[in-house]
């Protein structure tokens, strides 16, 4: 091999890496500009954060975002049923949980002013004059305008919380933190309520 | 040709209802079609520039009377 030709190599080489090197860079760049997304990880199971939480992501899907909420540890009560249909195999220290956690956002407590359970009540009241939506007609325009629900199937499993005790919402799934992760990764808003 | 103009009454809804509402209305509404909003939130105009902005949408024509903001807005996209 002359000098010349090992020279020519070395460069087909280089050029070959960098364009390799682009390409990667490309498909990251246009990443980036499709990711137009929101998540938000609830994990609170006081009123007015969950409140606020679909509030926001309502807002975000209505800005065409695409928005995705992980429901974890206290924010699962948001999503339960008032009346669960029956549920099996759950170890005493679940049912307890099942007893004390709140079925549903209108049993959830806020975290000031809530007197005994008076404050949500008030609370409510104060929306519907307004013709504001609550927690619960909330969820219903979360699912309308397509934001992606998920839950914690850790916490499912840990509190012993059954897809039976859930409401029915259609675009629902049970994923894990790695799942969380990776959704986050591909939108630029992670919130923690 | 004539452009049939959806009529969306907010007035009376605060925030994020209006655009919310004109968001989930927008999604039956064609490309090029229109949609003439009534707001009455205060917060709407500032909410409305940052939903155009965002969604690239676009703004036909706005005019506020009393409390009452009246925008029409074409689905671009």
């Amino acid at each position: 091999m002359t000098v010349a030709e090992a020279a020519s190599v070395s460069l087909a080489d280089r050029v070959a890496a960098l364009e390799a090197e682009v390409g990667e860079l490309v498909t990251r760049v246009e990443g980036i500009a499709g990711h137009d997304g929101m998540s938000i990880f609830v994990i609170s199971g006081e009123l007015e954060r969950v409140h606020a939480s679909l509030l926001l992501a309502t807002s975000a899907a209505a800005m065409g975002m695409n928005v995705h909420m992980f429901f974890t540890f206290w924010g699962t009560s948001a999503l339960k049923k008032r009346r669960s249909g029956r549920t099996r195999n759950k170890s005493f220290l679940q049912r307890m949980f099942g007893w004390f956690m709140p079925r549903g956002s209108r049993k959830m407590a806020m975290a000031r002013f809530n007197f005994f359970g008076l404050g949500p009540i008030f609370l409510r009241y104060m929306l519907r004059r307004h013709k504001s939506p609550d927690v619960d007609a909330l969820l219903d325009i979360a699912v309308e305008t397509g934001v992606h629900f998920h839950v914690c199937s850790m916490s499912m499993e840990v509190m012993g919380i059954q897809r039976e005790e859930l409401r029915d919402i259609p675009n629902l799934d049970y994923i894990g933190l790695a799942k969380f992760v990776g959704l986050a990764d591909g939108g630029r808003h992670t919130l923690f309520v | 040709v004539e452009v049939k103009m959806i009529q969306l009454d907010c007035r009376g809804l605060i925030c994020p209802l209006p655009i919310v509402r004109l968001a989930q209305r927008l999604a039956d509404v064609a490309i090029g079609g229109q949609i003439c909003i009534l707001a009455s939130d205060p917060a709407f105009r500032a909410d409305l520039d940052a939903w155009l902005d965002k969604t690239k949408n676009v703004l036909r024509s706005i005019k506020s009377v009393d409390d009452v903001v009246e925008a029409v807005v074409e689905k671009r996209r």
